[in-house]
């Protein structure tokens, strides 16, 4: 049985299709009262709490789980970019260490998988490799602070068969355009669409790495079911040769609203430069000093992330190229899905009428 | 997304000393009486508070009392004929503009007593008896550099027309508050003459951009404040690329006088130097709608900051909405 946590997370919920298609039988850990639709043939259900001991089961369903589970996919995670530290940590790290104390109750286990994050690598520049994790570059935010702790800790675990999946973000569904979950990238692409970013920090040619949903599952999917690999890290990305450089992303998705949104020439909102983090920064503390309510909030979430652009990174995915080898699964150029990412974001009114 | 040009890029290199257009002189005037930003705070006159307008710049702001604009541009006519050697019976043409609308005086029920203007008044009360008189207005503080420009297209375009007299001058009401945008606002006039063949402060280039969906300046002032950095940089690049030049061919940018701190921002993004930038006058006088570039470009020369053959950038951003670039050669 696998004991999945986070079914009702944007990946979480797309594996758990997977795995019902491989029917394999399922335990979907949750603390949301129904997380999904599912027919109660298909999975077990069992409320509990990651951040809480014993992953906040009974008694009587933690044993139970005990003696049944033979792998752990852990799903479960606050994304959010503003997160607190405290909060972050708690989910995080504090969750991911209940997952691993029940993982090493279990009798039968034989894989646990995590998801994490390459901005584990936080304000680092450069190569980063998969088995790159330790550095004292600092972070951008408390979520990818507290996934590099999470990993920190799960590299002390030597003894238990632990695989970890990193993931660039995460833009939608390449086949459908379908966003299920807005994050940090997209409610800038709406601050973007709205004529309030005036400027990102970042250079030209530093590349802008995003995936789709439906890759990034089937990724982790084929990675922890069929070609696990324990004691390995995973970076699940578009990589350089499928990714538009800043200064083209920019530029695309000014020439895809003017394609889908008629009223986006009229407007005649500009392509913010791209300026150095000094400038950026000069930039956000004068509209802190103004205290203009609607600016500020812009900056402050901008700031959760847009300082990443200034830290051009270039992943290797060597260890998840050769496993992903033959299987055809692939990253799709963004420039050809990119277009139903943004036709979704605009029929939904950016989420809101989801 | 990116300003499309329509047609060839025009050069702004004159080929013969008679389409050679430049400003042959120019004066202002700021009225006597100024306030501090406590003293404004403590009117009510502030949306920001004192302590924040300081950090962007700001001292202290200029301010007509009675608020009378005709005095104001009559003072600034005044000075310019007293400093230059044109005669008023020589001027050809009059373009006056203004920001605010200029309210006609009357409470008569007679409506032709609403059409009085002050360009007419101004070209009796100086005898300029040649002048025909137009009033430019809808464009914020971009009116008076829209002034220049039409000025010079006139010339160029007309073989009868020599010599154009620009006049500026904005007065805000007593009423309203003196600051727009974290801007303090001083009220002020200017005057410039435009003439073919002048030999200093030759008008290069001239680049402007208007987005009318920025028309309504209070729904839209986030937006405006989030346009203001690229659309800036885009027409000063423009209006470099007509002037044939490049930012470090400039000698001195000539600011409208908005808040020291956006100022830092642009010159960043624009990769100017800071010795290229006179900003001194933020402080002392504050934003005046109608005279900034005759008040910093008048100061400038006088402490020996641009001589004579260096390039001079102007640049404005006005309510409307507009940015607009002017390149000079002194």
């Amino acid at each position: 049985m696998l004991l999945l946590t986070g079914a009702s997370g944007e990946l979480g919920g797309l594996l758990v299709d997977r795995f019902l298609r491989e029917q394999v039988a399922l335990c979907l850990l949750t603390h949301h009262k129904e997380p999904r639709q599912v027919s109660e043939n298909e999975v077990e259900i069992c409320h509990g709490d990651i951040t809480r001991p014993r992953l906040g089961l009974s008694a009587a369903v933690h044993r139970r789980l005990l003696g049944r589970v033979t792998a752990i996919l852990h799903c479960a995670a606050t994304t959010s970019f503003s997160a607190s530290e405290a909060e972050a940590d708690r989910v995080n790290v504090m969750g991911t260490k209940h997952v691993i104390a029940f993982a090493r109750a279990c009798g039968k286990l034989q894989k646990v998988g995590v998801l994490s994050t390459v901005y584990v690598a936080g304000r680092r520049k450069g190569a980063i490799l998969e088995r790159d994790l330790i550095h004292r570059a600092g972070f951008v935010n408390a979520y990818e602070r507290s996934k590099y702790r999470m990993e920190q800790y799960l590299r002390k675990q030597h003894s238990l068969p632990i695989a970890v999946y990193r993931l660039s973000t995460i833009l939608g569904d390449a086949r459908t355009g379908r966003v299920s979950k807005l994050n940090a990238v997209h409610h800038a692409l709406r601050l973007y669409h709205r004529g309030l970013v005036s400027m990102i920090p970042g250079e030209p040619r530093s590349t802008v790495d995003l995936i789709s949903s439906d890759y990034a599952a089937e990724a982790v999917f084929h990675l922890f079911y069929r070609r696990f690999g324990a004691g390995k890290t995973y970076h699940i990305v578009a990589g350089q040769k499928q990714s538009l450089t800043l200064e083209n992303f920019l530029e695309t998705t000014a020439a895809t609203f003017e394609r889908l949104d008629p009223r986006w020439t009229s407007r005649a909102v500009a392509v913010p430069p791209i300026v150095s983090l000094n400038t950026y920064r000069l930039m956000e503390q004068a509209v802190l000093e103004s205290r203009n309510s609607v600016l500020g909030n812009v900056v402050r979430m901008m700031g959760t992330f847009a300082p990443h652009l200034a830290y051009s990174k270039d992943f290797s995915d060597r260890n998840t190229a050769r496993a992903l080898s033959g299987s055809g699964i692939r990253p799709r150029p963004l420039q050809e899905y990119y277009s139903g990412i943004i036709r979704d974001c605009l029929s939904t009114s950016w989420g809101s009428r989801n | 997304m990116k300003q499309k040009q329509t047609g060839p890029p025009k050069t702004s290199r004159p080929s013969s000393e008679a389409e050679e257009v430049g400003l042959a002189a120019y004066a202002y005037y700021l009225p006597p009486k100024t306030v501090s930003l406590d003293h404004l705070a403590r009117a009510g006159k502030l949306e920001s508070s004192a302590s924040v307008l300081r950090s962007f710049g700001f001292n202290r702001a200029y301010i007509a009392e009675p608020p009378s604009s005709s005095q104001l541009a009559e003072r600034a006519v005044e000075r310019l004929f007293r400093r230059c050697s044109t005669q008023p019976s020589d001027v050809d043409a009059i373009l006056y503009s203004s920001a605010l609308p200029v309210q006609a005086p009357s409470r008569s029920a007679d409506p032709a007593s609403l059409f009085q203007y002050p360009a007419s008044s101004l070209q009796h009360r100086f005898g300029m008896v040649r002048a025909n008189t137009i009033g430019i207005s809808q464009a914020g503080c971009v009116s008076f550099l829209s002034a220049l420009r039409l000025a010079a297209d006139m010339i160029r375009a007309e073989p009868l027309v020599h010599r154009v007299l620009c006049i500026s001058c904005d007065v805000l009401p007593a009423r309203v508050r003196r600051e727009v945008l974290y801007n303090v606002i001083s009220d002020a006039a200017c005057a410039a003459i435009v003439e073919r063949g002048a030999k200093r402060d030759r008008i290069l280039a001239w680049s402007q951009v208007t987005k009318g969906f920025y028309g309504d300046s209070a729904q839209r002032k986030n937006e405006i404040v989030a346009a203001y950095f690229p659309t800036a940089r885009f027409v000063i690049h423009e209006a470099l690329e007509k002037a044939r030049l490049k930012l470090a061919d400039i000698r001195l940018i000539i600011p409208h006088n908005v808040n020291r701190k956006s100022w830092e921002i642009l010159l960043q993004i624009l990769e100017a130097r800071p010795s290229q930038f006179y900003g001194r006058n933020i402080r002392m006088r504050g934003h005046t709608i109608a005279a900034d570039h005759v008040i910093n470009l008048q100061d400038a020369v006088r402490a020996g900051r641009i001589r004579r053959g260096e390039n001079v950038l102007l640049f404005t951003f006005g309510f409307g909405a507009h940015w607009a670039c002017m390149i000079l050669q002194h």
